[in-house]
């Protein structure tokens, strides 16, 4: 209780910002993302091409904000442009080849030592505690909820489950694990949710985040815009979000609440026609 | 005490999720329409899920089966359309999830009541057990915090604003503020016993009325804290703090409110009921001493009543002896003249006593003795009685002297020679045969201003529990070598009255088989008017 050993002012400071990070650093990243489509709509680029800088720019900006821990986005030596860089190369090289794809996995890799470099100079950091516990519980989570989604889909609207090719459903969850997952976790999760739950209290940090989390999934371009799909996307990641804060308050770790995302994410790649 | 809500453990939730998958399995199995009468099984899991884990548990417990049924209720919809069985079905998902909130918040606000009462009984057991209120405070703590479900509870007790007491849980040692034990003494505590409001830190870490946390202290959980004043009548007398990882709800903290104001009396009374016992402690004790310093008293009296008439009857029977010898029988003149000496001398000893116990008698009743203050030579005052006394003794040698520079002394020459006297008397009836006794009198070398007059002895000595009572009247010490010494136990208690009125003072020294040493001292009047005089024998 070491509230009572510091001084208290009524008057105080001002409060910390809602946000763990400036709009204006995603400026460039916005413009980014503007400049590959915008070349792409009048041809100077291919579409694919656009879409691997699109991948890069948005995972590499969620990233950047839930690494920048309360500074500046683009302070020197940043996490954000190292693991933007790898999306890039990684969504460059997944493009190029289906086993490309494993080269999203050194994202999570460089988020993982940029926190503990982090926590090692006396910052918060992402929490990342390993607790197997946990983690099993995350797991179990997201595999009910995966597996719900595959009844209901295949019941509901006939979709059919399929593991074969192997390649591409490898491919994508190494996409989720780097990159979807990832980015997701640590932004939503990590640093938004992070913040939240101190400022506001579990209910309200855990809606707004994850509220926020599933209108992201909505501008996904690659979301089919069916109405059963959306509805599916706000009712199973309303719910995967909610179960993700929970697991982050209650393990004081995100690995939980990822493996959960990854389970259900896991699930939801056997499902043919995503 | 507070929505914790959760009653059960890791194995009700399996037995919980485990009995709801199997009333799944076979609901979907038996299933012909979407609303299947084995339905309502699930309303079983769900009040079973509120009543053990309450609003959470009963909410999760309604989602779970909601999720579980759906499969029944959602391809049905997708394909029928909303007809009366869809519809039926669809209801069910509302029935799961409100009797699983609601239920679970009824329980878990019986159960949030129960455990309150449950606190304040244990509390109120604790506040009454105790003797001491900082080991009582320390177990208070250790309650709370497991009826709080808090990380830690701290209780610091003010007095008119100031911090007095700081009790963090049973085992550590209570603190004084002042001496670190992590307490500023600007803290929000402070600030709760001025206000008199309660003060909730959503975060202490990041929060910016508070001063920046010590290096290293930061953790990923989110740490809220709750001070609350502890208000007795109109008077803030301490603040609880409570520390709890996770949520912290406004009902919960209202919970702690009422506690406060039912923990801020019990500490009120339990302190009420200490100072009462220790009052009582010490007039028991008072009581005691007084008893024993009564019996203490009668024993003095019946002892100095037999002294008295011991004293007086010795100088009486020795006057009726001669006086009847020289009345009955031819008497030779110069054996008359000896005889009428005796009994001159034995009038003189009973004139002393008469006048002793008259002037104790005036002390005793308040008036004390009428003195008459001036300049007076100390020197010829010792050389008088040491002319006298010696005369009077040949067992022991007795020297006085006076130092050259010796002052006039503003005293009142009769009760001086008579304090003199008293000392003299003292030394010589308490000395062996072949004694030295020393009378003297100097300029104060430890109290400018004063004269001091001296007498030692070479003696048995004082026990040094009794050096302390020598100036009680009535007091005698007992010693075997000294038993057979007649005295009525005032002369000390007489001269210490004197010189005191005089304004002076009066102290006695010893070591015992050594001697003793009684010093007096008296204010001086003016510079000595002639050289001291001085004898040593």
């Amino acid at each position: 209780m070491d509230g009572l050993a510091r001084p208290f002012d009524p008057a105080g400071g001002a409060r910390r910002p809602v946000l763990p990070f400036s709009i204006l650093d995603f400026v460039p990243f916005c413009a980014l993302l503007a400049v590959g489509w915008g070349l792409a709509w009048v041809g100077v680029v291919s579409i694919p091409a656009a879409r691997v800088v699109g991948v890069a720019g948005f995972h590499g900006a969620l990233l950047a904000g839930a690494l920048a821990d309360g500074r500046r986005v683009w302070r020197r030596g940043t996490p954000g442009l190292v693991c933007t860089g790898l999306l890039l190369i990684a969504a460059t090289l997944s493009h190029a080849s289906v086993w490309g794809s494993a080269s999203y996995l050194a994202v999570p890799v460089a988020v993982g030592i940029f926190t503990f470099r982090d926590q090692a100079r006396g910052d918060l950091g992402l929490p990342l505690r390993w607790d197997p516990g946990a983690v099993a519980l995350g797991l179990a989570v997201g595999l009910f909820l995966g597996v719900h989604l595959l009844i209901s889909a295949s019941r509901t609207l006939g979709y059919q489950i399929r593991l074969s090719p192997l390649a591409p459903i490898l491919a994508a969850l190494a996409y989720d694990a780097g990159a979807n997952v990832c980015s997701a976790e640590c932004f939503f999760r990590g640093a938004l949710f992070g913040r939240w739950q101190r400022r506001w209290g579990f209910w309200r940090a855990a809606g707004a985040a994850t509220g926020l989390s599933v209108i992201r999934y909505l501008f996904d371009p690659a979301l089919p815009r069916s109405i059963e799909v959306v509805t599916g996307v706000v009712f199973y990641l309303s719910l995967l979000g909610l179960s993700g804060c929970a697991l982050v308050w209650w393990s004081g770790s995100l690995l939980p609440s990822a493996a959960a995302s990854l389970a259900f994410f896991s699930a939801y790649r056997t499902l043919a026609g995503w | 005490m507070v929505s914790r809500g959760a009653g059960g453990s890791a194995r009700d939730l399996l037995g919980g999720i485990v009995g709801l998958t199997v009333i799944a399995a076979a609901t979907s199995w038996a299933a012909e329409s979407p609303a299947p009468p084995l339905r309502h099984l699930y309303l079983l899991p769900i009040l079973w899920g509120a009543v053990r884990f309450g609003q959470l548990g009963g909410l999760l417990a309604g989602l779970l089966a909601v999720l579980l049924y759906s499969p029944l209720v959602l391809p049905a919809v997708e394909q029928e359309g909303l007809t009366e069985e869809t519809l039926d079905g669809l209801v069910t998902f509302g029935i799961f999830l409100g009797i699983g909130a609601l239920a679970g918040a009824l329980a878990q606000r019986a159960r949030a009541q129960a455990e309150r009462y449950n606190t304040l009984l244990a509390l109120q057991r604790i506040l009454g057990s105790g003797d001491e209120i900082e080991p009582t405070l320390a177990a208070v703590t250790t309650e709370l915090r497991s009826a709080l479900g808090a990380r830690e509870v701290a209780l610091m007790l003010f007095s008119e604003g100031e911090p007095l007491l700081v009790v963090r849980r049973a085992g550590a040692p209570p603190a004084r503020p002042g001496q670190g034990e992590g307490f500023c003494d600007e803290s929000a505590a402070r600030w709760v016993v001025r206000e008199g409001r309660s003060l909730f830190i959503a975060d202490p870490e990041t929060d910016p009325r508070l001063g920046p946390p010590p290096p290293g202290s930061r953790s990923p959980g989110v740490r809220r804290l709750f001070l609350v004043p502890l208000r007795a009548r109109d008077d803030c007398i301490g603040v609880m703090a409570v520390e709890r990882e996770g949520e912290f709800p406004r009902s919960d903290r209202t919970a702690v409110e009422t506690l406060g104001l039912q923990l801020a009396l019990g500490i009120e009374n339990a302190r009420l009921a200490a100072r009462q016992r220790r009052f009582a402690q010490e007039l028991e004790e008072k009581v005691a001493a007084a008893t024993r310093s009564l019996r203490e008293l009668d024993q003095a009296k019946t002892d100095f009543l037999s002294i008295v008439s011991h004293e007086l009857k010795t100088p009486l029977t020795a006057v009726q002896g001669f006086s009847e010898l020289l009345l009955t029988r031819p008497i030779l003149p110069d054996r008359a003249r000896q005889f009428l000496g005796y009994i001159h001398q034995e009038a003189e000893r009973l004139g002393r006593i008469v006048a002793d116990l008259l002037d104790l008698s005036r002390i005793e009743l308040g008036r004390g003795v009428e003195l008459h203050r001036s300049p007076v030579a100390l020197g010829p005052l010792l050389q008088a009685n040491g002319e006298l006394f010696q005369a009077q003794t040949s067992r022991h040698r007795l020297i006085w002297e006076a130092s050259p520079d010796l002052p006039l002394a503003l005293a009142d020459r009769d009760a001086t020679d008579q304090v003199i006297k008293n000392l003299l008397s003292n030394a010589l009836k308490y000395s062996p045969e072949g004694g030295v006794v020393r009378l003297w009198a100097a300029r104060s070398g430890r109290e400018p201003g004063m004269v001091e007059i001296g007498v030692s002895d070479q003696g048995v000595g004082i026990p040094a529990e009794a050096l302390l009572r020598v100036f009680e009247k009535y007091y005698r010490v007992s010693h075997p070598a000294t038993v057979r010494a007649r005295g009525l136990g005032i002369g000390l208690a007489l001269a210490k009255h004197l010189i005191e009125a005089q304004g002076g003072r009066i102290w006695a020294e010893s070591q015992e088989g050594r001697g003793s040493r009684f010093v007096a001292t008296l204010p001086i009047a003016a510079e000595p008017l002639r050289p001291a005089l001085g004898s040593d024998r």
